[in-house]
């Protein structure tokens, strides 16, 4: 044991000598060859969780395709486009909701990559839209007592051309697996700013936003994608 | 790191605590009517009713039944048009049977029977998310059908025409 550190020692002060040598011969050259330059470009992906659960859930259909675009070192403008078909039934209301949503903002990278390593973990803002119509399919009245059996209609009233508009902050880890190749995991809160409100109805469900919430005007959601990098130059910066 | 993934586990958990899925006692839903019962000869004056029964007329469902003294009562209301058509409205009848008594088999017998005729119109209104929809009855109107001996002597409304929203108030008077 005793005899291993000893020559790590050894060896470590000979490299220091050495580069120290280097450092006085040549200022100038020396700053090339170790900085890694890093690569800029265009990354498309798309959403792997909610195309998984497209085939597992029944109640449950959309995609979503992700872009973001690097600015600086450290600051990316993103966007997310999707679409969405969800059915909610209780025991007393059955809707579907159809639609689809845009989402834009900027992505601040907050971790210090190590050499040569391309990695995000980031907090971003992202203001989204979405345009959707909602369909009632059927309700039960909500009666206090069994003595009547209770209204209940399965005619389906459609509510469309609603739209809804909020804000998002999201957070998440991004990870270069293969050349250029990226996972992403991300979880995201939003609060709706507007939203359209159909007649003697709510919004329960909104694509892009996800569940209503009767107490307040915030949600979540959260996203698992899966990119590729299109690298159009390189900066050392 | 590890900090950031504790604080989205507790982020996520707290937002998976449903509350809206739960149609609470106090949210108001499909009203009843509400009926009190004042003396006829002191109109200002509640007055109970004794021995109190009241059944549905079409198949006898007893709605409430009180041997001690009423001085209110909550009527529910039928939702569905059974003859299929808007242009009439729902009746309902109801058997005000006052001082029953039981005999050997449970049949009311003594005491002095009314009926009650109701008649109004629907309509839809949603409530939340947990609840769905209720309903609240419009153009409501009830009447005691005369057979000679009524004890009902009097209905009054607390609004004409009465539409029933909900049970803060009593919407008919009945004396007697």
């Amino acid at each position: 044991m005793k005899q291993k550190l000893m020559y790590k020692f050894f060896i470590s002060c000979i490299l220091l000598l050495f580069s120290a040598e280097l450092i006085a011969q040549n200022d100038s050259i020396v700053n090339d060859s170790i900085v890694y330059k890093q690569k800029y470009g265009l990354r498309l992906g798309g959403d792997l969780h909610k195309l998984v659960r497209s085939f597992i859930d029944d109640d449950f259909k959309g995609f979503e395709i992700n872009a973001d675009y690097r600015l600086t070192k450290d600051l990316y403008v993103a966007g997310e486009l999707g679409t969405e078909e969800k059915k909610i039934e209780t025991d007393y209301l059955k809707t579907t909701t159809s639609g689809s949503y845009f989402k834009a903002g900027v992505d601040y990278n907050v971790y210090d990559n190590w050499f040569g390593m391309e990695n995000m973990i980031y907090g971003g803002l992202r203001v989204g839209l979405a345009s959707f119509k909602q369909e009632l399919n059927g309700y039960k009245i909500y009666s206090t007592d069994q003595y009547w059996e209770p209204f209940s209609s399965s005619d389906s009233i459609e509510f469309s051309g609603l739209s809804a508009f909020w804000a998002e902050l999201i957070v998440g880890i991004k990870t270069e697996l293969f050349n250029n190749l990226y996972i992403c995991v991300n979880a995201q809160v939003k609060t709706l700013l507007s939203d359209d409100k159909p007649e003697n109805f709510e919004n329960i469900h909104i694509p892009g936003f996800n569940k209503t919430y009767d107490s307040s005007r915030i949600g979540v959601g959260f996203g698992y994608n899966i990119s590729y990098l299109i690298p159009l130059y390189k900066k050392d910066k | 790191m590890k900090k950031t993934i504790a604080l989205l586990i507790i982020f996520f958990a707290l937002f998976n605590c449903e509350r809206d899925d739960i149609c609470s006692e106090s949210t108001p839903t499909t009203p009843h009517l509400f009926i009190e019962f004042y003396n006829i000869i002191e109109p200002t004056e509640a007055e109970s009713v004794v021995g109190l029964q009241i059944q549905s007329v079409d198949d006898d469902t007893r709605i409430y039944q009180e041997a001690a003294s009423t001085s209110s009562v909550l009527i529910p209301l039928r939702t569905i048009d059974n003859d299929d058509d808007d242009e009439n409205g729902i009746i309902t009848k109801f058997k005000f049977h006052k001082e029953y008594e039981e005999d050997d088999d449970g049949n009311v017998i003594g005491g002095n029977e009314d009926i009650i005729t109701i008649t109004y119109y629907t309509e839809k209104v949603y409530v939340s998310r947990a609840c769905g929809y209720k309903t609240i009855f419009e153009n409501v109107s009830v009447t005691v059908e005369e057979d000679g001996e009524k004890w009902i002597q009097l209905l009054q409304f607390s609004d004409q025409p009465l539409t029933i929203t909900n049970e803060t108030e009593a919407h008919v008077q009945i004396f007697h």
